[in-house]
């Protein structure tokens, strides 16, 4: 994708960052509003918040700042305690519209006791009542990361908390943006979207297009290798890793093009085979990961 | 970098210059139009190339590094070997080899460079070189192994589907207390007559498997005016002489598929659900 000499080739990669920058100018200027947002954390490992606070510019400064008006946001707000779930309840109260990102999968066992986001007034407040509650009035859902679209880790075998996906528990339609963790360029892009255009075009998975419209192995710097047959047997060796088990070519996203970490890095660039997170079905039918 | 920069400037420049030069020599409009769009790209690229208020990462610069990963010497090519779309079966035809669960599990697991085959509805295939089977596995599925149960709960019930997504090599012995195969349950294909006369003659499968074809027919003008997926029609398509269901598909998408829409005779894709023929005249509808 390196070219010198076609200046194409070098934007395609950064559409998203362009449709991201337009939607900060958009708020910025007055032509689109600022939505109000909640972030809710159920269980899942707080993946999604460290690969957004390594996001390139704009990363969350300017999603807290200029895209959206964040309410509730559990890791990183200020406010706690009773303080912070009423944030939650005086934007669902609210006449404006906003935007719900889920952010983990909900566990069903024992009425979701294994994942308690507040206590308010002496009532224990589950993930599971959190997001039956406060999803019907939402204008859109994101579900953020695999763990709330397919499940992931958090419901993988033996799966002892019982925990679903989102999808599982509220019919509303849910834009799925999934990801172990999610890339910041995918929800930013997604939240861009629906400032600047509304809801994004989905695929059959109600995913959004643009970042999972085609296969890892499609765009992977090492394709011409698996097109000649030239595996790497182990590894370390500058060949396809599809003999290793790589996951790049039933795996849906930009990878190859957005990276991760300010855009540094990736899976392949580092030598190691795709293990699938952004699949349905990971972790456990993903595995084995590596295989030799 | 600031190097680069200047020659990446100068670059635009003479690409700015080259293209007015060929639009003042065009004649065609779309051609026309398609550079004009080209040329407004490079020069809002070069302009805020030139100035740049923000930190736009569609205008950095890549720079030329040498790699200072310590890659391993080439291991040595003698010549590039065929590209494997070439090994996927134009004709579905399986060799007359039988490999019992014995064989497949000592020499065809994939591993140490074996070749990796695997058993699906009484026929072996070989996916050593199937992308989406790396490292030998597939959804938790092994090569090496009869993945029939695996397939069946995908919903994966017509071996033929299979066929024309990598080669088969043989039949598959059964143990006699092996009840699986292709005389398990039907599944949501929904397929109620014998495979017909008119069928894909190059398709030479023994034992034949629960492909069949109901007796109706279908004129282009049926299917486009009744069977075109719009105002909740279903959506049917024609391919090889054959009419499908694609209603349910879940690779079509507003009654498309790649660009392929619904209502057309076309030829040469996957099947999703077989509905019934088409013909010249109309018969039955």
């Amino acid at each position: 994708m390196n070219s010198e000499k076609c200046p194409l080739n070098d934007s395609k990669p950064h559409i998203p960052m362009n449709y991201i920058n337009m939607a900060i100018d958009n708020v910025r200027q007055g032509n689109k509003p600022k939505m109000n947002c909640i972030w809710l954390e159920t269980s899942s490992c707080f993946g999604e918040i460290i690969a957004l606070l390594d996001g390139e510019d704009p990363g969350l400064v300017d999603l807290l700042t200029t895209m959206v008006n964040m309410t509730f946001f559990n890791s990183i707000m200020a406010d706690s305690g009773e303080a912070a779930y009423e944030r939650i309840l005086a934007t669902v109260s609210s006449d404006e519209p906003y935007m719900l990102i889920v952010s983990g999968a909900i566990p069903l066992k024992d009425n979701g006791r294994y994942a308690v986001i507040a206590n308010y007034q002496g009532k224990t407040i589950t993930a599971l009542d959190a997001v039956r509650e406060f999803s019907p009035k939402a204008a859109y859902i994101i579900a953020a990361g695999t763990c709330t679209t397919y499940g992931g880790p958090t419901a993988a075998r033996p799966n002892v908390s019982e925990a679903v996906p989102l999808n599982r528990i509220i019919e509303t339609p849910i834009i799925n943006v999934p990801g172990c963790p999610v890339n910041a360029v995918w929800i930013l892009g997604t939240i861009a979207h629906i400032i600047s255009f509304g809801m994004p075009e989905l695929d059959e998975l109600n995913r959004p297009v643009t970042f999972f419209g085609i296969t890892i192995h499609e765009r992977c710097p090492r394709r011409s290798f698996f097109d000649y047959n030239l595996f790497a047997t182990s590894f370390g060796q500058p060949e396809c890793m599809f003999k290793l088990g790589c996951r790049g070519p039933i795996t849906r996203t930009t990878c190859p093009l957005t990276r991760w970490n300010e855009s540094d890095n990736w899976p392949i660039g580092a030598n190691t085979t795709c293990i699938g997170c952004a699949s349905p079905g990971f972790p456990d039918l993903m595995e084995p990961f590596i295989r030799y | 970098m600031n190097h680069s920069k200047e020659s990446y400037l100068l670059y635009l420049e003479e690409e700015i210059r080259n293209t007015k030069i060929l639009l003042s020599k065009l004649n065609n409009h779309d051609t026309i139009t398609h550079y004009i769009q080209e040329l407004d790209q490079i020069e809002e690229n070069y302009l805020r190339l030139k100035s740049p208020k923000r930190q736009d990462p569609s205008l950095i610069i890549p720079t030329i590094v040498a790699p200072t990963v310590n890659v391993p010497p080439p291991r040595p090519i003698t010549a590039p070997p065929a590209i494997p779309l070439t090994s996927i079966p134009t004709e579905l035809t399986i060799p007359e080899t039988t490999f019992t669960l014995e064989e497949l599990q000592t020499n065809y697991r994939g591993l140490n460079g074996q070749p990796a085959y695997v058993a699906l509805y009484g026929i072996v295939f070989d996916v050593s070189n199937i992308a989406t089977w790396g490292g030998a596995t597939h959804f938790g599925l092994l090569a090496g192994t009869d993945a029939t149960p695996g397939a069946r709960a995908c919903g994966f019930h017509n071996p033929i589907d299979i066929m024309r997504k990598m080669p088969a090599v043989g039949y598959f012995e059964r143990s006699p207390s092996d009840t699986l195969g292709v005389s398990g349950p039907t599944g949501p294909l929904g397929v109620t007559g014998p495979l017909g006369a008119t069928g894909p003659s190059s398709v030479t499968i023994n034992p034949i498997p629960d492909v069949t074809i109901p007796n109706r027919f279908f004129t282009l003008q049926a299917l486009e005016n009744k069977y075109n997926g719009k105002n909740n029609n279903p959506a049917y398509v024609a391919m090889n002489g054959i009419v499908f269901d694609v209603t349910n598909s879940r690779t079509s998408h507003n009654s498309k598929h790649f660009g392929l829409c619904s209502m057309e005779d076309l030829n040469g894709a996957i099947l999703p659900r077989i509905v019934g023929k088409v013909k010249e005249i109309e018969w039955e509808v």
